[in-house]
C-alpha cells in the first residue's frame, strides 16, 4: 500500500535542502516506507542523470541506503556486544569517588596546556591521514559505489537509446579513449565471452569522482553495466551483492579501482563480475 | 552558472545547437554582469541568487523577443515532440516548458535551495514545489514514452503525490 507523503519535504531531501533538524525524522520515515524510499531513489537517479548529462559534479550528499549487503557476515549479537551499551545500573557517586575525582582534578595540568596538547594531537593525526589517504579521501564503502552504478545504469544503460559516448567493441581502443579523461588510467578488462559483447563506454558520476561506465550487451539485447572508479589505493575486497528495484549489483575493489557490475539479470551480473575479476586489468 | 545558462538556453526551439547557445549565454552574461555588479548587496550567496534571477529575466526577455518576431504567443511552451521521443535526459529537459525547465535546472544543476530558487524566480515557495513536481513527472513520462513500456519504467512519476501547503 502506497503511503502518501509530503512532496515538499521529499523534494527538499532529494534536492539536499531539507533542514538538518528535519533530516533524521525523514530518514526514519524512509527506512519505514519502501514506497517513499523507492520514489526518493528514483528522483535522486533523475537528478544525477541530469547533472551527468550537463557535466555537473555529482551530488555531495550521501545517497540513501541501498539496504543491507547480502554478504554482511557480522551477526547482530556480535555488533551489539561490541557497541557501547548504556549501563544498566546507575553509577554510584559515593564520597570516596568524589574525593578521588577532586584529587585528580587538582593534580591535572592547566586547561590551556591540555587544549594545546589536544590541538597538536589532532594536527598530527590529520597529517598522518593526509599522507595515508591522499587527496581523494578514504575508500568509499561498497554501498556508495553501488549507488553510483545504480544511477548510471538507470540513466544510461537500462533504457537509453544512446547508452555510450564512445562506441567500440575493442577494449584497447576504449582504454585509449579513457586515458586522457582520468588522472590514473583505467584499463578496460579484455575478455572473450559469447554471452556479453562490449558496446562502449561513457563518463558517469562515481561515488567520489568521475568514473568510467562500460556497457555490455547479451544476445537478447539485455544490457549490463560496469562502473570503474579510480580510488586511492583501496584494499582488495570480494564482491558484495546489492539489490535495488530489480537491479542487481556486485561491488568490489582491487587494483586501485572500485568496480560495480549492474544489471537486471542477476546471472549476467555474476558472469560479468567473474570475467572482470579474472581479467588481468583487475589485478 | 555558465553550465546552467547553456542547459537553459539550448531548447531545440529557438536555439538548436551548442555553439549558438554558448554565444547567447555569453551575451546575456555580459548584460547580467553589468546589472548585477550595481545591485550586489548582502552576502555572496544572495548575490549568486540575484545573478541567477537576473540571467533568467534577461533570457526570458530574449526569448519573448524572438517569439514576437515569429508572431508566436506561446513563447514559454516547449515544442511538442514529433514521433517517438528521444530517450536522453537532455531531450526530456529540453521538452519542458520554460517555467518548469528553469526551476528544475536552478535546483538540480545550479544547486540552489528551494527558497533560493523561489527568490531567483520571484515566485512563492509552493510554486517552486509545484513546478518541480510537474517537471519531474514530465521527465518521467518522457522517459517512459521513449522506452515504450511505462509499466516497467524506472523513471519516477508524481501521480500519487499529494502537495501539502
Amino acid at each position: 500500500m502506497t503511503k502518501r507523503f509530503d512532496a515538499a519535504e521529499a523534494f527538499a531531501f532529494v534536492d539536499n535542502c531539507l533542514a538538518a533538524a528535519d533530516r533524521p525524522e525523514f530518514q526514519a520515515r524512509l527506512r519505514e516506507d519502501p514506497e517513499l524510499r523507492r520514489q526518493v531513489a528514483l528522483w535522486e537517479a533523475q537528478n544525477e542523470a541530469i547533472r551527468a548529462a550537463y557535466g555537473a559534479p555529482a551530488s555531495a550528499r550521501a545517497p540513501i541506503d541501498l539496504g543491507r549487503n547480502s554478504n554482511e557476515n557480522v551477526p547482530a549479537w556480535t555488533r551489539s556486544a561490541t557497541q557501547k551499551q548504556p549501563s544498566a545500573a546507575p553509577r554510584r557517586a559515593n564520597g570516596e569517588a568524589r574525593a578521588r575525582q577532586a584529587r585528580a582534578v587538582s593534580a591535572a595540568p592547566p586547561a590551556s596546556f591540555l587544549a594545546l596538547r589536544r590541538v597538536a594531537a589532532v594536527a598530527a593525526l590529520a597529517a598522518i591521514l593526509l599522507v595515508v589517504s591522499g587527496p581523494g579521501g578514504p575508500t568509499p564503502p561498497h554501498g556508495r559505489l553501488a549507488e553510483a552504478a545504480l544511477a548510471a545504469y538507470r540513466a544510461f544503460a537500462a533504457a537509453s537509446e544512446a547508452p555510450v559516448e564512445f562506441r567500440t567493441r575493442d577494449p584497447r581502443a576504449l582504454t585509449k579513449w579513457l586515458a586522457p579523461q582520468f588522472v590514473r588510467g583505467i584499463v578496460v578488462p579484455g575478455f572473450s565471452s559469447d554471452a556479453l559483447t562490449l558496446l562502449g563506454a561513457r563518463i558517469a558520476p562515481g561515488a567520489r569522482a568521475s568514473a568510467a561506465f562500460l556497457v555490455y550487451e547479451d544476445r537478447g539485447g539485455e544490457r549490463v553495466g560496469l562502473l570503474i572508479e579510480p580510488l586511492d589505493d583501496p584494499a582488495p575486497s570480494k564482491p558484495s551483492l546489492h539489490q535495488s528495484d530489480g537491479v542487481s549489483l556486485a561491488a568490489w575493489t582491487g587494483a586501485g579501482h572500485g568496480f560495480v557490475a549492474a544489471g537486471t539479470d542477476r546471472e549476467k551480473v555474476a558472469l560479468l563480475t567473474r570475467l572482470v575479476e579474472t581479467s588481468p586489468a583487475a589485478h | 552558472m555558465r553550465r546552467f545558462g547553456l542547459a537553459l538556453a539550448r531548447d531545440d526551439r529557438f536555439v538548436c545547437d551548442d555553439a549558438s547557445a554558448a554565444a547567447l549565454v555569453d551575451k546575456l552574461f555580459r548584460q547580467a554582469s553589468l546589472t548585477v555588479i550595481d545591485d550586489v548587496g548582502g552576502g555572496v550567496r544572495s548575490a549568486r541568487v540575484h545573478a541567477f534571477g537576473q540571467f533568467i529575466r534577461l533570457y526570458r526577455r530574449h526569448v519573448r523577443g524572438l517569439a514576437a518576431e515569429d508572431g508566436d504567443g506561446g513563447w514559454a511552451e516547449a515544442p511538442q515532440p514529433a514521433g517517438r521521443a528521444n530517450a536522453s535526459v537532455t531531450s526530456a529537459v529540453r521538452d519542458l516548458p520554460l517555467e518548469l525547465r528553469e526551476t528544475l535546472l536552478l535546483v538540480v544543476l545550479a544547486g540552489l535551495s528551494h527558497t533560493e530558487a523561489a527568490e531567483a524566480l520571484d515566485i512563492p515557495l509552493t510554486a517552486v514545489i509545484d513546478r518541480l513536481a510537474r517537471a519531474r513527472a514530465r521527465i518521467g513520462a518522457h522517459m517512459n514514452a521513449a522506452r515504450g513500456s511505462a509499466a516497467q519504467a524506472p523513471w519516477p512519476n508524481a501521480a500519487h503525490l499529494r502537495l501539502v501547503k
